[in-house]
């Protein structure tokens, strides 16, 4: 729509885009190739929460289970009945996608509060979590499973494991990052601001607010369980704890609000932000969850708004 | 009946359920703070109880020291980091003192764990087991069930009839209307935090004194509590013991019958079927 | 509650701008709003109780109990009903029992003839004028002003947040400017 905000938007995405494909070549250890990756891994889920908890304040307290029913159940097919990973992967997806489009239609049917939403997807979690550990016999509990190697082509070849997998996600980011900018700019971004400003006040002017919350939570769920699955898959091991609601949910939606709501540029931040504080704390054991805590409260009393939209604020940068 | 002592075991945890979630559904229904770290509570006075029953305290001082522990520990809470949830209005406050709750929560579930880990706690009585018509009953769970029974019955009575208890309901039920009585909502607010965090501590103290308590357990409390509060309407009292009660013998019998993961499985569902399904809780709204 | 942008409030040479509303309700201001801001849950009885929650008023619940229920029988005979279950009409003579019930030095009522049919405003205006009577000062703002005007000691023509005009009740309802503008003579 307008010429100057899509230029604006092209060349942050492409800066953003070109530093983390620098990245690797900086840190080149097997350790910081894996902090990398996961580092991409857990972006790509922030965006897709923001997509929608974000832009449309549907507040989604399972995207572990989102992203684990994708892994569980494209990572249980192809290592029992030996399909081809790539066939099946979106078969999970497409199951995160509808998982999430169902609860929001409950949602705007109900017109549940987010409150009731959130703790309606966190029950979800949570029954998740549970039928994993239950259904022993198929997930192997809490020893979990390993998946077949996903095969990247030429570029695992080229590169190494790692980096495949990095610039993998390098892509996938660009092309999510793309659509993002052009939705964002098109009459469904619009809509999108107007749902935030004023609910009712954008239903009204005739914004189908139904569909356009659906369709968010379809679409974030899709990316999250898309990026869930190659988690999974990367990580060659599945167990629960790659799942829970402490280790993915949680950081997630920590990295979402230090990052910025509803912004192109702070999943990415929050996450890169988050990601470095995660292997700090690492060694602290089960104070590593004390910690989160802390940086939560702290994140909801004092910098309720995000990092972005506050440099945004004090610097008056045009940043997206 | 074999089921016998299986009904009373689920009465016995749905009573404490009941303490805890009557905190949820008050705080909540006053100040529309659903406190994602009341399980930590119970985890903090149960644990405290427990530690100084260890080393020969009286059971009955160990109690009230764990209990006046998460009472006060709740009380700095809602005058310090609790404010600026207060601050704000609506969904922003709501979603602000869920966030800040659930990191309090979770900077307790890390604290505890990490100082006490993997050790049960048990509150003990010196009286083993009885028997009664030839079936075999442990005392412990009796006083717990009556402890928690009567501490309920005295919250309804003080709710019903007091001055007290009617200007707490008439705050949730309209804020503006209790200041026109000259009643402060944030001193009623304060008092319902440090009665309701109380009252966790003494349900976690219960299930240290019935079965045992573990500095993990805070999160599934928490979360049993909130989803006791829901399936009872939120915002009803009532409710929120018959829902308690109820879902307390359910999930014991399903537990007995099918096994302990199934039985959360149908806590969880409960909890989103009655969202979806009847909002307004089991009994309708009512405070 | 809106604090004033500028000007102060002030009752017996305090100033109590800044005052929160349970705090006026303690020093003796009480105040009906249109929307009454009853306990909808709440029997009549529960919510005139509350009324009497300050210190002060519990003194004297039983008397003034007995005064609202003298100058509002059908609030004795409903005494154990919801209040959110009753007539509009009901709901506003309850309203105002409560805030009578808060032993004020002065009551205001804020258009309580709001949605009510006109035999009750004329039954509710009789009641404000022995309201009168009992030694309280009420502060009434209200539309209808013939009735207001004949219950009323002194008037005040409000325009645009301005006294514009004020004089005893009677000396108003006479006024040209205010049978022009108001009273549609």
């Amino acid at each position: 729509m307008d010429k100057n905000q899509f230029r604006n938007d092209t060349i942050q995405i492409l800066i953003a885009v070109v530093i983390l494909a620098l990245l690797p070549l900086l840190f080149r250890g097997a350790y910081q190739l894996r902090v990398l990756n996961l580092f991409l891994l857990f972006m790509l889920i922030t965006i897709g929460f923001n997509l929608i908890f974000g832009h449309t304040n549907q507040l989604f307290l399972c995207q572990g289970a989102l992203a684990g029913s994708s892994m569980y159940v494209s990572g249980l097919l192809a290592l029992n009945y030996g399909i081809e990973p790539w066939l099946v992967i979106p078969l999970g997806t497409l199951l995160a996608g509808g998982l999430a489009a169902f609860f929001s239609f409950i949602a705007v049917a109900r017109k549940l509060e987010a409150i009731f939403l959130g703790i309606t997807t966190l029950s979800f979690q949570l029954i998740f979590q549970n039928l994993i550990v239950g259904l022993r016999d198929i997930t192997g509990a809490d020893i979990g499973f390993i998946p077949p190697e996903l095969s990247l082509g030429p570029l695992t070849s080229l590169l190494g494991r790692s980096q495949a997998y990095y610039y993998l996600l390098i892509i996938i980011l660009v092309v999510t990052l793309l659509i993002y900018r052009s939705v964002m700019n098109s009459n469904i971004g619009l809509a999108l601001k107007m749902i935030l400003d004023d609910e009712m006040a954008s239903e009204i002017v005739g914004v189908n607010v139904r569909r356009v919350k659906i369709t968010m939570a379809f679409a974030g769920a899709m990316l999250i369980g898309f990026t869930g699955a190659l988690y999974g898959f990367f990580n060659a091991y599945v167990a629960p704890s790659l799942y829970e609601f402490t280790s993915l949910d949680i950081i997630v939606l920590i990295m979402l609000i230090f990052g910025g709501k509803a912004t192109i540029l702070g999943p990415i931040v929050g996450a890169g932000v988050f990601t470095i504080l995660n292997e700090i704390l690492r060694p602290l054991g089960p104070l590593t969850v004390l910690a989160y805590g802390v940086v939560l409260m702290i994140l909801f009393i004092f910098f309720r708004e995000g990092i972005i939209p506050w440099i945004k604020n004090k610097t008056k940068l045009p940043l997206i | 009946m074999s089921y016998i002592p299986v009904i009373i075991d689920g009465i016995v945890y749905g009573l404490q359920l009941s303490l805890l979630a009557v905190g949820i559904t008050l705080i909540f229904g006053l100040g529309e703070i659903l406190n994602l770290s009341h399980g930590e509570f119970a985890v903090i006075a149960g644990v405290t109880a427990a530690v100084l029953n260890g080393v020969d305290v009286n059971p009955f001082i160990s109690a009230l020291v764990g209990v006046l522990l998460a009472g006060v520990f709740g009380l700095i809470i809602e005058k310090t980091i609790l404010i600026s949830a207060y601050k704000a209005t609506g969904e922003t406050r709501i979603l602000s003192g869920m966030f800040i709750t659930l990191g309090l929560g979770f900077a307790l579930h890390g604290y505890m764990a990490n100082q006490f880990a993997l050790v049960s706690y048990s509150v003990r009585l010196p009286i083993d087991t009885i028997e009664f018509l030839g079936m075999v009953f442990r005392p412990t769970n009796l006083v717990a069930g009556g402890i928690s029974a009567i501490t309920l019955i005295l919250l309804m009575l003080l709710l019903k009839y007091t001055y007290f208890g009617k200007a707490v309901r008439s705050v949730v039920q309209n804020e503006i209307g209790a200041q026109l009585c000259g009643i402060n909502p944030s001193r009623i607010r304060m008092i319902i935090f440090f009665i309701g965090t109380m009252l966790a501590g003494l349900a976690g103290i219960m299930q240290g004194l019935s079965s045992t308590i573990e500095p993990e357990v805070g999160v599934q409390l928490t979360i049993f509590a909130i989803i006791v509060s829901i399936v009872g309407g939120v915002r009803s009292v009532t409710g929120t013991i018959v829902a308690g009660i109820l879902l307390g013998v359910v999930y014991s019998l399903v537990s007995f019958l099918i096994g302990t993961y199934i039985a959360t499985i149908f806590f969880l569902l409960a909890a989103a079927l009655t969202i979806v399904f009847r909002p307004e809780g089991l009994l309708g709204h009512k405070v | 509650m809106i604090r004033p942008k500028n000007g102060r409030i002030i009752l017996d040479s305090f100033d109590i701008s800044k005052y929160e509303a349970y705090k006026r309700t303690e020093l003796g201001i009480s105040y009906v709003p249109a929307e009454r801001e009853l306990f909808p849950q709440m029997t009549v009885i529960e919510n005139l109780e509350l009324g009497a929650f300050t210190k002060r008023a519990r003194k004297r619940k039983e008397e003034n109990l007995e005064l609202v229920f003298r100058l509002f029988p059908r609030l004795k005979e409903r005494k154990n009903q919801l209040a959110g279950t009753m007539s509009g009409g009901e709901q506003q003579m309850l309203a105002i029992a409560r805030g009578m019930m808060t032993c004020p030095t002065i009551l205001m009522l804020d258009e309580p003839s709001t949605g009510l049919a006109p035999k009750l405003v004329a039954e509710l205006f009789e009641v404000i004028r022995k309201i009168t009577e009992e030694n309280l000062t009420v502060l009434l703002v209200e539309q209808h002003m013939t009735q207001a005007l004949s219950v009323a000691d002194r008037g005040y023509v409000l325009e645009t947040g301005r006294i514009t005009l004020s004089g005893s009740g009677e000396e108003l309802l006479v006024n040209p400017l205010v049978k022009q503008a108001y009273l549609g003579v």
